[in-house]
């Protein structure tokens, strides 16, 4: 367990060092990097959009039947609004890619380093944090809040479809009140998150990674526990976050 | 020597002083005193679990000794001062037991990849220097495969071609014929010897196969529970009648409760 942490205190060394030069030249690095832009970024599009655009018309559907009661159905534009770019937005976009990106680093870096890929890259001088951590560091920062953004409009567009066609809400009505409701410091509050969210997932999943020792078994429970160990370090972020957004306002 | 190998000319030998190392406060090396010389290849040499890997890996640089030091021509490999471990590790080349090249890329790109990235050679002069390395060991063909397209002997011979690549004063080698047929663990063998011929490098090959030991074999050096039972050339290990020796080499069986049949 000592080793373990130990292990965590290691890889979280290096990546600071890799700040003192944070842009290379050097062409696998730079492949690695895009090659994670686009696997992190536009492969996952399709999964978040689905994810999103299904939330925000369970939150329309859900609130709407409540604020019916009391009358307040023109209310639902801004539940749903607040909702997915504060708290939704960013979570399920975290999880999916804890899902999704934490799981493949873990499986990946735990193969290499069963393999000697791992002991190969250091043996030739070359550092195994900046050449494989780092690439996925810089993507997952980049593309976790753009991949939020991007789950925020879906959210709120198909929370708005739904209202307009399926609830008989005024359409240009629905979207004007979400734009005035949800004010900027909103959206940062939410992007926040999400930077905290993708370096926590990026953590977790290469240093579980670095943890296997022998065997498929052991690449297969440490991708479990990445995943797991994610999932609970991104809601606990989250509750931190969000009693923070509170208790500054 | 000082620090001419690393500057290209010579090659160094490798010494260990009093060497105790492990994982996890389990000591595996326990007072490993050796000098492996320089331009010779030297077997590790040792049944499974006795230290070989662990004492290759501490020669590499990747497992820190508790106690002791570990000089490469001179240079002590884990001292802050002195020439740095990534500056003797640019003199090493090293093949691992499955070649452990990188799974992403071609061939022809994991060969380039040291060459890319420590040195500012056009892309034209590293193609060249690729296909060469590539020729050197039989595969100049097999450019642009991924390592999972190649058989186990061919993983090897690509993991050879990139430990070459920076023309390393120094060639590791972890069980280089293990899971091979004869003939092609016999290519290798002579490869090796070639290679050492060839560039006067210091090569040290961690061993189990008792063919491959006697044809390529200058010095060996057998370690057992993690301790060096025994150092010196192939003859003197041949005509050893040390009892632990004797087995290995003999390959006998060790004293255990026989299989019965159930009562």
């Amino acid at each position: 367990m000592t080793g373990d942490f130990e292990r965590f205190i290691w890889l979280v060394n290096r990546l600071l060092g890799c700040l003192r030069h944070p842009f290379t030249r050097k062409p696998y690095m730079r492949w690695q990097t895009w090659r994670h832009f686009a696997w992190i970024g536009a492969d996952s599009l399709p999964i978040v959009s689905v994810i999103a655009s299904c939330t925000g018309i369970i939150l329309a559907l859900q609130s709407a039947a409540q604020l019916e009661k009391v009358g307040a159905l023109s209310y639902v534009a801004n539940l749903v609004g607040i909702s997915i770019v504060m708290e939704l937005g960013p979570l399920l976009t975290a999880l999916i890619l804890a899902g999704r990106a934490g799981a493949a680093f873990t499986a990946e870096i735990a193969t290499m380093k069963i393999s000697e890929e791992i002991d190969a890259l250091e043996v030739m001088g070359l550092d195994s944090v900046r050449y494989l951590v780092w690439p996925k560091c810089v993507a997952m920062f980049l593309m976790m809040p753009l991949l939020t953004l991007w789950a925020d409009f879906t959210g709120i567009m198909a929370g708005g479809l739904f209202s307009t066609f399926v609830l008989g809400l005024s359409g240009p009505g629905y979207y004007e009140q979400t734009a005035s409701f949800i004010s900027m410091r909103n959206l940062f509050s939410g992007l926040i998150k999400s930077f905290a969210f993708g370096l926590a997932i990026t953590l977790i999943g290469c240093w579980q990674g670095f943890l296997a020792r022998e065997g498929a078994l052991d690449v297969g429970t440490r991708t479990t526990r990445s995943v797991v160990q994610s999932i609970f370090l991104i809601v606990l972020l989250d509750l931190f976050f969000t009693a923070l957004t509170y208790m500054v306002t | 020597m000082g620090e001419d190998w690393l500057t290209g000319h010579g090659a160094p030998d490798v010494t260990l002083e009093g060497v105790n190392a492990g994982y996890n406060h389990r000591l595996i090396l326990q007072d490993i005193n050796t000098v492996l010389p320089q331009g010779r290849i030297s077997v590790i040499l040792g049944g499974s679990g006795g230290g070989k890997s662990t004492l290759l890996k501490t020669i590499l640089g990747l497992l820190p000794p508790s106690s002791g030091r570990v000089l490469i021509g001179g240079e002590d490999l884990y001292s802050p001062e002195g020439a740095s471990l990534r500056d003797i590790r640019r003199r090493m080349g090293v093949l691992f037991q499955d070649g452990a090249l990188l799974g992403s890329l071609p061939l022809g790109e994991n060969v380039a990849l040291p060459l890319r990235e420590h040195t500012s050679l056009d892309e034209e002069t590293i193609e060249t220097v690729v296909a060469l390395k590539l020729r050197l060991v039989g595969l100049e063909q097999f450019s642009g495969y991924f390592p999972a397209e190649l058989s186990g002997g061919m993983r090897k011979r690509a993991g050879l071609a990139r430990a070459l690549a920076m023309d390393p004063r120094i060639l590791l080698c972890d069980e280089p014929t293990s899971g091979l047929d004869p003939i092609t663990a016999a290519d290798l063998d002579q490869m090796i010897l070639e290679l050492k011929e060839a560039f006067n490098m210091t090569v040290v090959v961690v061993s189990h196969d008792m063919q491959s030991v006697y044809r390529i074999a200058d010095n060996v050096v057998m370690l057992n529970k993690g301790r060096t039972v025994f150092q010196g050339g192939v003859q003197a290990l041949r005509e050893s009648a040390d009892p632990f020796l004797r087995q290995f080499l003999d390959r006998q069986p060790s004293k255990r409760q026989p299989v019965r049949e159930k009562q």
